[in-house]
């Protein structure tokens, strides 16, 4: 019976944020939003604060998590950007179901204007893509013209969410340390190595990073106890429930209205 | 120069049992499949092994000739403190090949020595035939005096320490034939406990040593019901109970090791709070898989 239910269930691994992903899910991103603004404040000089997603290893959901942690941030009426600053094997156009170029590579390389390849999402969160293939894509994001693009962005936007290849693949993540606010580093529950973490949180603090954490992604709970995340005490099952029905009744006074 | 992040293989008990206990139905499976191998394998060692036999006592004391006795007037043993040595003495010679040939002697009519003699004539006038058989009779008295040592052990109690008139002496016989047969088996110990009550009290009173003033040493048979029987009923039940906990037990505890080293070695992120905090970065948050009932697959019918 078991092995039944087992197999009628897939995991999903690319989604957006919307009102039909679980309460759990939506809590979870909410709760790194908030983790993540009360390690950045906002800068006295008004400008954004550039957030740099990477991880040691690719398959571990950082596209998910920047996209997603994008749209929350969006949430709370924040101007957001996204940047897919993977150059080679940028996914975000798949979220967002359009063609990756023009995208990033293009406006840098002067092929595309900034206006061109900014895409709207809706009037919070605006998303650029990875764009054309780059035979140089360290030395073009390293160059003066991303300097000057980012801090350009900083001035429009209040968040700028950059999602990065892996850390110990390419090298390609060095070179938009400089330029961002803080660093987040993706793994993957049951899958990501702790060696390799270890590493790439090591090579990121010798580029003088700052690190602020970490992200978690893809936590299934081992203990099938009564509380949906084990001993771990997030949301335990219940009273997930309790509040998602207390959200369900707000959402419904709000379409009677 | 900046200190490098690495993680530490700390080893906490309760993570330790969280491990063992994640692994529990292999264990009590591994655990089950020993306690069975090893209930076979003590059946297996057990399987037609039968001791069959019984304990005779001996009796030893010296005595005085008429008039002398008649001084004393005790009814104990008087070996007092030359008790131990005397009786280890005779005991080491009740053990020897010597009294288990003479135990075996009626039924062969002869010693090996003198067989192995008649062999080397039989030889030497040219009977190859003879010497054949005589041989034959040379193999079969080996056995058999090898198999009298196997089956008979003589034990002794004395008590040296009590005064000289109420010290008492006893040798014990035990005899226990090893046989997979209950008739052979019977018989056999049955055959050497009428040899035994016959010839070990003559024997005894011929070589035991006489303290002085004594003149000769007395062995009387104590046991009476010294009846033949099987000696270790229920022996297989208990090896076997015995060897399904032990192996039980091992495999056990061999399956929890390779479980724990197994765990160990691996080094995928599981535990990230400790992780993260060996490593010394905050875990900002936690995103849960999300699951979701698989796409049905289109079946033909819808295809059409």
């Amino acid at each position: 019976m078991s092995i039944f239910k087992k197999n009628q269930i897939s995991v999903k691994r690319e989604y957006l944020l919307t009102k039909n992903l679980p309460f759990e899910v939506r809590e979870a991103f909410r709760s790194l939003k908030a983790s993540l603004c009360v390690s950045l404040p906002k800068k006295e000089n008004g400008e954004g604060i550039a957030l740099l997603v990477t991880s040691a290893s690719p398959e571990v959901g950082k596209t998910t998590v920047s996209v997603n942690l994008s749209l929350m941030l969006a949430e709370s009426n924040a101007k957001v950007l996204l940047i897919d600053g993977d150059t080679r094997k940028g996914r975000v156009a798949r979220y967002f179901e359009t063609n990756a170029k023009p995208g990033l590579v293009d406006c840098i390389s002067g092929q595309a204007t900034l206006e061109e390849v900014t895409r709207v999402y809706n009037e919070k969160i605006s998303y650029i893509t990875c764009g054309s293939h780059s035979p140089r894509p360290y030395e073009l994001l390293e160059s003066s013209v991303t300097k000057k693009l980012l801090s350009e962005l900083k001035k429009q936007y209040d968040y700028i969410v950059i999602d990065t290849p892996p850390v110990l693949l390419l090298s390609d993540v060095l070179a938009l340390i400089p330029e961002t606010d803080g660093t987040v580093v993706v793994c993957r529950h049951r899958s990501s190595h702790v060696n390799d973490i270890a590493k790439t949180l090591n090579t990121l603090r010798f580029a003088k990073a700052n690190i602020l954490g970490v992200v978690v992604n893809d936590y299934t709970p081992l203990e099938k106890s009564k509380k949906a995340y084990g001993g771990y005490g997030y949301y335990a099952r219940e009273s997930a429930e309790y509040y998602q029905e207390s959200e369900m009744e707000q959402e419904a006074a709000t379409t009677e209205e | 120069m900046e200190e490098q992040i690495g993680v530490r293989d700390e080893i906490s008990l309760s993570e330790l049992f969280k491990i063992l206990w994640r692994k529990a139905l292999v264990l009590i499976l591994v655990c089950m499949i020993g306690c069975v191998a090893g209930g076979a394998l003590g059946v297996l060692k057990t399987w037609n092994v039968h001791y069959y036999g019984t304990k005779v006592e001996f009796y030893v004391n010296p005595s005085k000739s008429e008039d002398a006795s008649s001084e004393t007037g005790s009814q104990y043993g008087v070996y007092g403190t030359y008790g131990k040595p005397l009786m280890e003495s005779m005991v080491k010679l009740l053990e020897s090949e010597d009294f288990a040939e003479k135990l075996m002697l009626d039924e062969n009519g002869m010693p090996a020595k003198k067989i192995s003699t008649e062999i080397d004539a039989l030889i030497d006038e040219g009977d190859a035939n003879g010497a054949l058989e005589a041989w034959r009779k040379t193999e079969h008295y080996k056995k058999m005096i090898a198999f009298v040592c196997d089956a008979t052990s003589y034990s002794y109690a004395t008590d040296s320490n009590v005064e000289e008139e109420l010290a008492k002496s006893f040798i014990f016989v035990e005899i226990s034939v090893l046989s997979g047969d209950k008739e052979k088996g019977m018989g056999n110990a049955q055959i050497l406990l009428d040899r035994v009550k016959t010839h070990v009290p003559a024997y005894i009173k011929k070589n035991m040593v006489k303290p002085d003033g004594y003149d000769e040493t007395n062995c009387q048979r104590i046991t009476r019901l010294d009846e033949v029987k099987l000696l270790n009923p229920g022996e297989m039940l208990s090896t076997a109970i015995k060897y399904a906990i032990l192996l039980g037990a091992a495999s056990f505890l061999a399956a929890s090791v390779a479980v724990i080293v197994v765990d160990y070695s691996d080094k995928r992120l599981r535990n990230f709070e400790r992780t993260m905090d060996q490593l010394g970065v905050p875990v900002l948050g936690v995103i849960p898989t999300i699951t979701e009932p698989a796409p049905k697959a289109q079946t033909d019918k819808e295809v059409a």
